[in-house]
């Protein structure tokens, strides 16, 4: 054993890659074997804090088993503690252990699931041992191997399972006298084996697990199974399918690094708030609702993955200042996001811009689809690159990661699209980028008061403090505008209903801005106090292309509007109290 | 610009080499400090932050 531990070197060009496009098949590998380091290393550390809090963990008995399945197969084990469970089960534990708020979930829930992998291990190698293995939400999980039930009333506790040479088990209940024959990977009664779906096309071949049972699949608390039934696994799986095929003919570079990174695919209920999602603490692990087409899966493949892809280099090396501790303005998001969340969304968002600019024009039906998407995500990586380059949160080796995806986007940037949509995304953008900051930016004070005087005494505004303003996240709660998402489904050629649309916007959808303009302005002369009306004012107003204070600083005019309100004015001037503010506010 | 041949220096200990068996028992001065920081940022890590692209909903 050498008497210092090496660390772990990334080659020049595999970091080089990461930026310029998509990873190759020994880039991958060289995150996973980043991955595989922390996992361990979370491993040990768990250990000794088991140790040293005088745990008698249940798992303890099971560790000389993974031991011995790590000498007869370590590639298998490593597989294991790389599975996306593995690393939410880790983090959730170490976590605990360190007395951090987490949730209701017993701790030794979470400790026991070493056992899990144990027995998952033990099954894989056909090593023979009894262990009691945890039952949650009335099934013991082995990961990679499947989920077995018990005939008992028993939700959660725990059970024996004696595995075979031959990799067959046997799943005892501690009371009752019941089991589970079980032959791996054979269903059988009380049984099911994983998921495991597999297509090759052109050559290259993905196989993924797809998760609808495991107890960490959502990356959180321990959940319940939640198999998919015949047709909706049938459905998913002709969804891959069709996807890879996209990705193999047209995108054989994403379709190469997918083959090598992605491992699940977790099945999301239609309802969930996210349409997908991964985590950094379950590298190779993608949550996704079903999609509409075969095309959208794909890029939402290719999306998430790279998200996989930046933890696992951002857990290599620092490409933002540890020390940069601003929020920032992330178009995709509704809140306040810090440097690493800018740097997710350029990375990730690029390759939509890349994906939808190869889709334009591939069909007819879907050329509006692609053309919506591919303007809308080249504006929003553009200007978060831009933002990102300027905040000083990056480090050396971050800003020339930054820089070469800059690079990339100019490079994918270029393709025409109609001009109403490039406009319509303006629009979206606008709005959100509006509503963000009423949301979130704290107006100076004193500037407000002074500029309060200044409008009531008729005299010129005071120009506003320099620098950027105070991010305090969810300081004002601005209802949710259809605005936006009417627009962005349109575009998106989905349908789409709303009830209790005001005339104003209506109007606003329907083009006729001097409409809606007027209707904003009777609105906020009846309720001043309406946000939203004051935010579609700014839209209307910036209808011919001048920008205007309510979009680019609406903390400011509504700081404005509410210490007038509170000084018994009506405010009933907003266009000329817009226009007045305008002149002093920079609106670039 | 580096040399196409350089590497990029990390922080984080390699130890896919390192069998189960050895990890209980190993015990050197950057292993110390890893353990440390892996314990702390476990602390500070939220479990439930996702990266993902959220749903619209009408």
């Amino acid at each position: 054993m050498p008497v210092e531990l090496p660390r772990h070197q990334l080659p020049w060009p595999s970091f080089t890659q990461l930026s310029t496009g998509p990873a190759g098949k020994l880039v991958v590998d060289q995150l996973r074997a980043g991955q595989l380091s922390r996992r361990k290393l979370q491993l040990r550390a768990l250990i000794e804090l088991i140790e040293a809090a005088g745990l008698r963990a249940a798992s303890a008995h099971v560790w000389p088993i993974l031991i011995a399945a790590e000498s007869r197969n370590s590639a298998l084990v490593d597989e294991l503690l790389l599975h996306p469970s593995a690393g939410v089960w880790l983090t959730r534990s170490l976590r605990k252990l360190s007395g951090a708020p987490v949730d209701s979930t017993p701790l030794r829930t979470d400790l026991d699931y070493l056992a899990s992998l144990t027995g998952a291990a033990a099954l894989r190698c056909g090593i023979p041992c009894t262990i009691d293995v945890p039952v949650v939400h009335g099934v013991a999980t082995l990961p990679t191997v499947g989920q077995l039930r018990l005939p008992s009333a028993f939700p959660a506790g725990k059970a024996i399972l004696e595995t075979a040479p031959d990799g067959s088990g046997i799943l005892r209940a501690l009371v009752g006298g019941v089991s589970v024959e079980f032959v791996p990977p054979l269903p059988s009664p009380g049984f099911v084996p994983v998921n495991r779906h597999t297509v090759e096309y052109r050559g290259t071949r993905l196989s993924v697990e797809i998760d609808d049972r495991g107890p960490y699949r959502t990356f959180s608390a321990p959940v319940a199974p939640n198999p998919l039934d015949q047709p909706g696994y049938s459905e998913w799986t002709k969804l891959i399918d069709e996807a890879w095929q996209i990705l193999t003919s047209h995108y054989p570079g994403f379709a190469t690094e997918l083959a090598s990174g992605m491992s699940t695919l977790v099945p999301l209920e239609t309802e969930s708030s996210f349409t997908g999602a991964s985590s950094s603490i379950a590298f190779g692990a993608i949550a996704m609702t079903s999609k509409y087409s075969a095309v959208d899966l794909a890029e939402a493949l290719v999306h998430e993955l790279q998200h996989s892809k930046m933890n696992a280099l951002l857990d290599l090396v620092d490409l933002v200042d540890p020390n940069f501790s601003e929020l920032l303005y992330a178009p995709w998001r509704d809140d306040p996001r810090p440097a690493s969340g800018l740097l997710h969304g350029i990375f990730a968002f690029l390759t939509a811009v890349e994906f939808w600019r190869v889709q334009l024009g591939q069909d007819e039906a879907g050329g509006r689809h692609a053309q919506f998407s591919y303007a809308y995500r080249r504006q929003q990586v553009r200007q978060t690159a831009d933002v990102l380059l300027a905040s000083g949160a990056l480090t050396d080796l971050g800003r020339f990661f930054v820089e070469s995806l800059s690079a990339r986007l100019t490079a994918a940037e270029d393709a025409d699209v109609p001009a109403e949509l490039d406009a319509a995304v303006t629009r979206v953008a606008n709005e959100q980028q509006a509503t963000w900051c009423l949301r979130h930016l704290r107006p100076d004070e004193s500037w407000v008061a002074a500029t309060t005087e200044a409008w009531l005494a008729g005299t010129e505004p005071p120009r506003p403090p320099a620098g950027p303003a105070e991010v305090t996240p969810w300081r004002r709660s601005v209802p949710h505008s259809p605005r936006m998402d009417l627009l962005r489904l349109r575009y998106l050629g989905q349908r789409a209903r709303r009830r209790n649309l005001s005339a104003a916007d209506l109007a606003y959808m329907a083009g006729d801005l001097t409409a809606a303009r007027t209707a904003y302005i009777a609105t906020i002369l009846g309720a001043p106090q309406d946000d939203q009306a004051w935010l579609g004012l700014g839209l209307t107003m910036s209808a011919d292309g001048q920008r205007n204070t309510l979009l680019t600083a609406p903390h400011l005019v509504l700081g404005v509007r509410d210490r007038l309100l509170g000084r018994e004015d009506p405010c009933d001037r907003p266009v000329q109290l817009v226009n007045w503010l305008t002149s002093a506010v920079p609106t670039g | 610009m580096r040399s196409t041949d350089s590497d990029v220096c990390t922080e984080l200990l390699d130890l896919t080499g390192v069998s189960l068996r050895e990890l209980r028992s190993i015990r050197t001065p950057s292993l110390d400090s890893a353990i440390r920081k892996v314990f702390d940022s476990s602390k500070l890590v939220d479990i439930d932050e996702v990266q993902g692209q959220a749903q619209i909903k009408l």
